[in-house]
């Protein structure tokens, strides 16, 4: 795999661990509100909750990303 | 090597109604130092984001460092660094990861001076981004952009939310990167004495259009400030007097030499008093007052 996507890959992945942990932690509470109060649209609100405040406190690096060396597509992806 | 390290031809970029740039054209030869002024909303960032792929121009060409922005585009980026206070690097937690990220992909990447730097701006590996002052974050940038040797620094605003000392230190760290010939540094910022000492050229930009270029010396010399004593019969156009201020009969006007203003002048009747050389910053404030024309530049054939 060439150097530079394996750099962006790794450091992507460290960059959003916490949004993973966030994921499954929105998840679990999502499996068991449903499995506790029998109620299917009560977690989806509380999914969106968690959606919006992530990308409220998101500080996006892509524009820090646009002026690495590496093509539009890589940045945009890995931004 | 092609001599010209900026190269900007007719680039404009659209925003709607409210805002649009160009068409720019700009050549900056290497081993400049060309500071890019304007008041805010002139279409500095703009321009800087545009020539590094921060977005993408509506026409025209750029080429930096001998390269085509939008064909060379990985390439420009390795011969260049941009500093702008909108480039974010909190999402890599401390200094210390950032450093090791962006230095990764600059085979170029000088250790000791990082480490110098790092020393020189105080700032500390183990440091949390998020924690840093707004300053120490374009510290930061600027760190980035000075531990390698990019023929080429584009500086948005570099002394902005930095006290007087470490503007001083900024800018002593400039002129050690333009030690080397070979390169070349474009400048914002509304530092106007600051870039009087520092810089050889001048861009003064307003809404999106560039509308004097040239050297620093050459410009305070073609651009002079009039005391007029304006005649009691016959008003005359604003057009034709550009006055910076004006009461009554008197009116301080911007002169420049290369046009047939001074000479219009006269004709009209109008008596000169004094003729007074302008400071950079006084000649940015005429300009903005007066509103001149668009500056056109001479391209050479390809």
């Amino acid at each position: 795999m060439n150097r530079t996507i394996l750099a962006l890959l790794l450091d992507y992945h460290r960059r959003t661990l916490g949004a993973w942990v966030l994921l499954v932690c929105v998840q679990l509470m999502q499996i068991s509100a449903i499995w506790v109060l029998s109620k299917d649209n009560l977690p989806i609100v509380g999914a969106v909750i968690a959606s919006l405040t992530f990308c409220a406190t998101w500080d996006s690096p892509h524009l820090a990303m646009r002026t690495l060396p590496i093509t539009r597509a890589a940045s945009t992806w890995a931004g | 090597m092609t001599r010209q390290a900026v190269d900007i031809r007719e680039i404009r970029k659209s925003f709607g109604l409210e805002f649009n740039l160009g068409p720019v054209s700009l050549s900056i030869p290497r081993g400049a130092i060309c500071a890019l002024v304007g008041p805010n909303g002139a279409g500095k960032t703009t321009l800087m984001n545009l020539l590094m792929g921060i977005g993408r121009a509506d026409g025209g060409t750029a080429e930096l460092a001998g390269h085509d922005i939008r064909t060379e585009e990985v390439e420009v980026k390795r011969r260049t660094a941009y500093v702008s206070p909108d480039l974010s690097y909190r999402a890599w937690g401390s200094v210390g990861r950032a450093i090791d990220f962006v230095s990764g992909f600059y085979p170029d990447w000088n250790i000791d001076r990082c480490d110098r730097l790092l020393q020189s701006f105080g700032l500390h590996r183990g440091e949390r981004i998020d924690t840093l002052s707004f300053g120490s974050r374009v510290k930061l940038a600027t760190l980035f952009a000075l531990s390698r040797d990019a023929e080429l620094l584009l500086l948005d605003e570099p002394t902005a939310g930095l006290d007087p000392l470490a503007r001083q230190q900024l800018f002593a760290e400039l002129l050690k990167y333009m030690r080397s010939e070979d390169r070349t540094i474009l400048i914002s910022s509304h530092q106007l004495a600051d870039l009087e000492r520092f810089a050889d050229h001048v861009a003064v930009m307003q809404a999106g259009q560039v509308i004097a270029f040239g050297s620093i010396p050459d410009l305070l010399e073609r651009y002079v400030q009039l005391d007029v004593q304006l005649p009691h019969d016959a008003p005359v156009q604003s057009s034709v007097l550009r006055a910076i201020s004006r009461q009554q009969d008197r009116a301080c006007v911007l002169l420049d030499r290369q046009s047939s203003q001074r000479q219009s002048l006269e004709e009209l009747g109008a008596e000169v008093i004094s003729e007074n050389p302008l400071t950079l910053e006084e000649l940015f404030i005429a300009l903005m007052k007066t509103g001149r024309t668009r500056w056109q530049p001479k391209l050479s054939a390809a």
